[in-house]
């Protein structure tokens, strides 16, 4: 489903030069459930980001379901994003004018889907998340935790192939951040979806079926469990 | 585009202060638009009636000669076969007064005077009863009467007596010339003082019956003006054309008020361009001022920009979601600001503003004494709200483009 060839991105501070990606080659199959994991700079979001199509490599290639990802244009890819990416970040990022049901129908919104079947589709994925009877509520009358939620919600609402979550339970409790990934494994196996998130907390690692460690912008190992 | 719309209403709702001063600055500049341009049009509309009223009609046939050196009111040149020209405009059906204006020297003696003095004076003999056709005159009688058409009275302006210490029966004597050059001295007693709603008549009206000029002034039939009035449009071109047609060839010549009192036109027309330059200001403040809050709302949700483009929105549709919150800004400022000029303007329209004391002192143009009153003028609340809006709409491009300069990592990475 994801195959990354020769991945190699460097980022320019100043005179110095950082390799966040040095040779990256790695096959992500559908309805896998991967942590990326490494220290601080080992290249984690870097990846996530080329993967996500938000960021571009510097050589290297990401096929997506056989479509070369990292060539298309810059519409193209919001294009390509919209259809099949999902993304969950570290902070929440929902936006604070709109309620739990606004932002998880924020992504069908962008694809222009009629308002009876956003309110269907909506409504019984916040159930499914649990976050039923927490609709209007905006984001800041809502637990950090219900904010993730809501976040998992809106990059599954479009059913995407892939949803990408940047460390995703970082900014949660313990207890909290356990729920979340069990949410997140729960959709992936109720949903088939393709979930990859980066992650520093070894409880969160312990859930993925597969865990690959990037050290200084290297693949250093890959484990299927 | 709608659920843009609905996002952007959202956000403008986020910033309620910030959006509420944006929009009142941009509503108190229009509404000091509205009031100004108000104004301007009000004095302009009074000072127009006031001239067609007592001093111009809306138009004046003279002869070339005398048009070429009209500020020395050449008697010499005055319309010898008024017979001819007044048939034309009773065929055409144009209302007219005939007048002879001319220069002389006032002379005043202490007592009844305050002091001796004279003054360099315009005279216009009027025929009372013929001048009503075109003039507001007769109904500005102050004190005293008009007097007969060879009597030798005079009727003078409200302030021009009050400069001189002036009343009814009070001795003038006029130094002039003949229409031959030769000179002559006039003595007349003051019957009459008018007070009319024009500063230049009050300041400088000197009305003798057309009688005593005629005798006086040797006049032999002829007059120096003939006055027009036009029914319905002061600027009836249809007739004014066919008028011009018919004069060719009398040796007279048509001029519209226009070209009578330039002062007044270069006045208003100045202050028209004045009204013009303001909204210029006002628009570069309106500017500052949105372009300043879509910049500190652009850095705010910088997070919320990445994110938006990360889930895949376009990055045109960005932009336009700053637009709308600009031009959303724009409309709460528009709608406030003409509602705002809607109130300025009913007291003005209503009760003016009392500027006699300055009108008195100084001759600034327009012909209108004491209160200046607004008008209701569409065009300039049009102005104003569509204005505010596709201003606000495009100073917002700007802004626009940076909430795009980052990258997406970045975007969610700050």
């Amino acid at each position: 489903m994801i195959r990354i060839e020769n991945l190699k991105k460097t980022y320019h501070a100043g005179e110095t030069d950082v390799k966040a990606l040095r040779d990256i080659n790695v096959e992500i199959e559908k309805g896998d459930f991967i942590s990326i994991a490494g220290p601080s700079g080992s290249g984690k979001t870097t990846l996530l980001n080329m993967i996500g199509c938000i960021d571009t490599p510097d050589s290297g290639q990401i096929f997506i379901n056989g479509k070369a990802v990292s060539e298309m244009s810059n519409n193209e890819k919001a294009l390509f994003r919209r259809e099949n990416l999902g993304f969950v970040f570290q902070s929440y990022n929902l936006i604070p004018v709109l309620t739990a049901f606004e932002n998880v129908a924020f992504s069908l919104n962008l694809l222009g889907r009629k308002e009876d079947e956003i309110k269907n589709e909506v409504n019984k994925l916040l159930d499914e998340v649990g976050l039923k009877g927490m609709e209007n509520r905006r984001p800041d009358k809502l637990s950090g935790g219900q904010q993730q939620r809501v976040a998992i919600a809106r990059a599954l609402i479009k059913q995407p192939a892939i949803i990408l979550a940047d460390e995703p339970t970082a900014n949660l409790d313990s207890a909290t951040g356990e729920e979340v990934v069990k949410l997140m494994k729960e959709m992936n196996r109720k949903h088939n979806i393709t979930f990859i998130f980066s992650t520093h907390d070894k409880m969160v690692m312990d859930y993925a079926q597969r865990l690959i460690l990037l050290h200084d912008g290297n693949i250093q190992s890959d484990i299927r469990r | 585009m709608i659920f843009l719309i609905k996002l952007s209403l959202k956000n403008l709702a986020r910033y309620r202060k910030r959006t509420a001063i944006t929009s009142l600055s941009i509503a108190v500049g229009l509404a000091f638009y509205i009031f100004l341009d108000s104004m301007i049009i009000g004095s302009v509309y009074d000072s127009e009636k006031n001239l067609f009223m007592y001093e111009t009609g809306h138009g004046v046939i003279q002869t070339e000669e005398y048009w070429k050196e009209k500020d020395l009111l050449p008697l010499e040149y005055s319309i010898k076969n008024s017979s001819e020209i007044t048939a034309i405009l009773d065929k055409l059906g144009v209302p007219y007064a005939e007048r002879t204006n001319f220069s002389a020297d006032m002379i005043v003696y202490k007592d009844p005077y305050p002091e001796d003095g004279n003054l360099p004076v315009k005279v216009t003999a009027i025929d009372y009863k013929n001048d009503s056709n075109v003039f507001g005159i007769g109904e500005t009688l102050e004190k005293g009467r008009f007097p007969q058409n060879e009597e030798e009275g005079i009727v003078i302006g409200a302030w021009l007596a009050e400069d001189i210490g002036a009343d009814i029966g009070y001795p003038v004597t006029l130094v002039t010339r003949t229409k031959s050059g030769y000179y002559q001295v006039i003595d007349l007693e003051i019957t009459g003082i008018i007070n009319t709603t024009n500063p230049v008549v009050n300041r400088e009206a000197l009305l003798i019956p057309r009688g005593i000029a005629e005798i006086y002034l040797e006049m032999e039939g002829s007059i120096t003006d003939i006055n027009l009035k036009f029914n319905g449009s002061r600027n009836n071109s249809k007739i004014i054309s066919l008028l011009r047609k018919e004069l060719s060839g009398t040796g007279c010549s048509f001029h519209t008020w226009q070209e009578m009192v330039p002062d007044f036109v270069i006045a208003s027309e100045g202050d028209m361009k004045g009204s013009g330059v303001m909204l210029i200001i006002i628009f570069i403040i309106v500017a500052v001022g949105i372009s300043n809050t879509m910049l500190m709302a652009i850095f705010e949700r910088v997070h919320e920009i990445g994110m938006m483009r990360a889930l895949g929105m376009k990055d045109l549709s960005v932009k336009w979601l700053f637009r709308i919150e600009a031009a959303g800004i724009g409309l709460l400022g528009s709608s406030a600001g003409v509602l705002l000029g809607v109130f300025i303007n009913i007291p003005l329209i209503i009760y003016g503003i009392d500027y006699s004391k300055m009108m008195r002192e100084g001759n600034y143009g327009y012909r209108m004494i004491g209160i200046m009153r607004g008008m209701w003028h569409a065009e300039a609340f049009i102005t104003a709200f569509f204005a505010g809006i596709l201003l606000s709409f495009l100073v917002s491009f700007i802004p626009t483009r940076r909430a795009l300069k980052k990258d997406i990592p970045s975007c969610i990475r700050d």
